[in-house]
């Protein structure tokens, strides 16, 4: 996934026709920007496109003018064409003259239904392509405390606590950690080997987050040696935070008003990050692409661990639709005294006073965004079939279980031992074809 | 900051607002709020964290007004909380934001303490955005206004 591929022929040849001019406005930055960051999307992403180009190559005027009409009409309706509107890229200035408007949840859904048709129309020439079976791994560490009666009450009963037997459990490393490693004894498989022994196994369908940094260590450690190839997306907040400071130094200089937002988002994306990179993220521009966009996207993953690994997921979920995520949740210090978060000032660098974990609170934010990571992955088809979620609360030694019903352990009344949850999920995963 | 002094934004925001309620004693005081808006962050705790303290600063507040007499029993003090939050599960990341046309960011509540309210009542119907601006136009006395709202019949000095 280099910057400098090509597009695919037939994509090029639907450009050809001159395509693009003839997409409504509110159309254009999104995809300008998709086929100009080509070399930086997802093979989902690159699917989906394609999919869309090569559904509108295929319409005639009439076809094409109906399924826009929607879309025109509310762009009429919203005095899009008087808007200092970019139709080069998405800008703050755009999505804050859509959001202004009135008809902005229907041009959402307006916009939702085009692409709904390319990808319907794409299911009907390609059928069949459901992806194999899929694994969520949700991990609330050992040090977060939980309260057993209420740990699993937001889920509402859509899964449910199964006890693990951790009592032979004596290793030096977390749970977590376990069921991502060899077994001292076993067939010697683990779940990234099963992962990049699929047919057509890409890196972008498999995605170890972490708001400390213990899971991506150990993944690192299974990279064959010799190579700089990451075995999976591993994206670690703590490894990124040299390139937390540098980018929230740069925010940091925002005045007020958007059109200075803009200037200083157009200065960070096109600043070169290599060097602020852990190798893990430099080596793959993809993922480097991937975390500039998600740390220009807010929603406080500079700012904390956990809001970082909540929001890479769902991010991860609606751009690379992996069959393999791990996402574990960490521990937040309490804020500083007049420290505001909004500023995005490093609170260990501004103030003096020492930090203080805040283990309550960050087992309260780690609860809520673990269930919005499975609900962020239920938004789309493929999660909702062949799926199987687990959430791992390790200081009570059980996992919550959401999963159809010939995942086995989802039945168990007996506490299962780490080891047969580690070659379960193992033996899920390796069925690639479940329709 | 160690001896007991503010430690939050909206502590501080406290601690000025009680100072120019006794220093200036002004006619109107718009007080603002905002350690809430951490949701935007993502910490659900930090944000319920920011909730209480703004429930109890209000109230303080209203212990500052009853106890100072420029303002005891001439003075209504309104709480306005702008709007609810997203639902879980949303497709705008849930109590992150508030961007959704639903029940649950439309949905909100106010209070009213002081001169303006006859007797304690809860008002059940729904009471829109639009009507509190000339309500509270009505209450400083300003004369009746061009406006989409109407005046709350419950609330007069």
């Amino acid at each position: 996934m280099r910057l400098e591929e090509k597009l695919p022929e037939q994509l090029q040849d639907a450009l050809n026709k001159g395509l693009l001019d003839r997409l409504p406005i509110t159309f254009l930055p999104f995809t300008r920007e998709q086929l100009r960051n080509w070399g930086h999307l997802f093979p989902y992403e690159r699917r989906s496109i394609l999919h869309l180009f090569l559904y509108l190559a295929s319409l005639n005027e009439g076809q094409f003018t109906a399924l826009f009409r929607e879309v025109v009409q509310l762009e009429e309706k919203m005095g899009v064409r008087s808007w200092q509107f970019s139709t080069n890229q998405q800008t703050i200035q755009n999505a804050s003259l859509l959001a202004r408007s009135p008809y902005y949840q229907d041009w959402r859904r307006a916009v939702q239904k085009v692409f709904d048709t390319a990808d319907q129309y794409a299911e009907r020439e390609k059928p069949g392509n459901a992806g194999g079976n899929r694994l969520i791994l949700l991990v609330l560490p050992q040090r977060l405390p939980l309260d057993r009666s209420k740990v699993w009450q937001r889920w509402q009963g859509v899964g449910r606590p199964v006890q693990l037997d951790l009592a032979s459990f004596s290793e030096n490393r977390s749970p977590a950690e376990a069921i991502l490693s060899l077994a001292s004894v076993g067939d010697g498989r683990r779940l990234m080997d099963v992962m990049s022994s699929r047919s057509n196994a890409s890196t972008a369908d498999t995605w170890i987050l972490d708001a400390g940094k213990n899971l991506v260590d150990c993944a690192l450690k299974q990279a064959p040696s010799g190579t700089s190839a990451s075995p999976a997306m591993l994206l670690s907040h703590e490894r990124l935070a040299t390139f937390r400071d540098h980018f929230s130094h740069k925010i940091n200089t925002i005045r007020k008003d958007l059109a200075d937002a803009d200037t200083v988002y157009e200065r960070l994306r096109n600043t070169d990050v290599t060097s602020w990179c852990p190798p893990e993220v430099a080596a793959e521009p993809v993922i480097r692409e991937f975390l500039r966009s998600l740390y220009l996207s807010g929603n406080g993953a500079l700012i904390f661990g956990n809001s970082f690994v909540e929001w890479c997921a769902s991010e991860a979920f609606r751009r690379a639709r992996p069959s393999f995520l791990v996402a574990q949740f960490g521990v937040r210090s309490k804020p500083k005294p007049f420290t505001s978060v909004v500023v995005f000032e490093n609170p260990d660098q501004v103030n003096p006073l020492p930090a203080v974990d805040d283990l309550p609170g960050s087992a309260l934010d780690a609860q809520l965004l673990a269930l919005y990571v499975w609900l962020s992955a239920s938004r789309y088809d493929e999660y909702r079939r062949n799926t199987v979620c687990l959430c791992m609360a390790e200081s009570l030694s059980e996992v919550y279980v959401v999963a159809p019903p010939e995942f086995a352990l989802g039945h168990q009344a007996k506490p299962v031992p780490l080891e047969l949850l580690r070659t379960t999920v193992i033996q899920w995963l390796a069925n690639e074809h479940a329709a | 900051m160690r001896g007991g002094g503010p430690t939050s934004g909206d502590e501080l925001t406290f601690l000025v607002s009680r100072e120019v309620l006794r220093k200036f004693s002004p006619r109107l005081l718009v007080v603002i709020f905002s350690d809430v808006e951490v949701a935007h962050f993502g910490s659900y705790a930090l944000h319920v964290g920011g909730i209480r303290t703004g429930d109890r600063l209000a109230f303080q507040l209203w212990q500052e007004i009853e106890a100072n007499s420029e303002y005891k029993g001439k003075t209504t003090m309104v709480i306005l909380p702008e709007f609810g939050r997203d639902p879980d599960g949303s497709t705008t990341n849930g109590f992150f934001n508030h961007r959704g046309d639903t029940e649950s960011t439309r949905s909100t509540w106010t209070m009213t303490l002081g001169a303006a309210v006859d007797k304690p009542q809860i008002i059940e119907r729904p009471i829109r955005h639009v009507d509190l601006c000339p309500t509270l136009a009505g209450l400083l006395g300003c004369p009746p206004m061009d406006s989409q709202g109407a005046r709350l019949t419950e609330l007069r000095v």
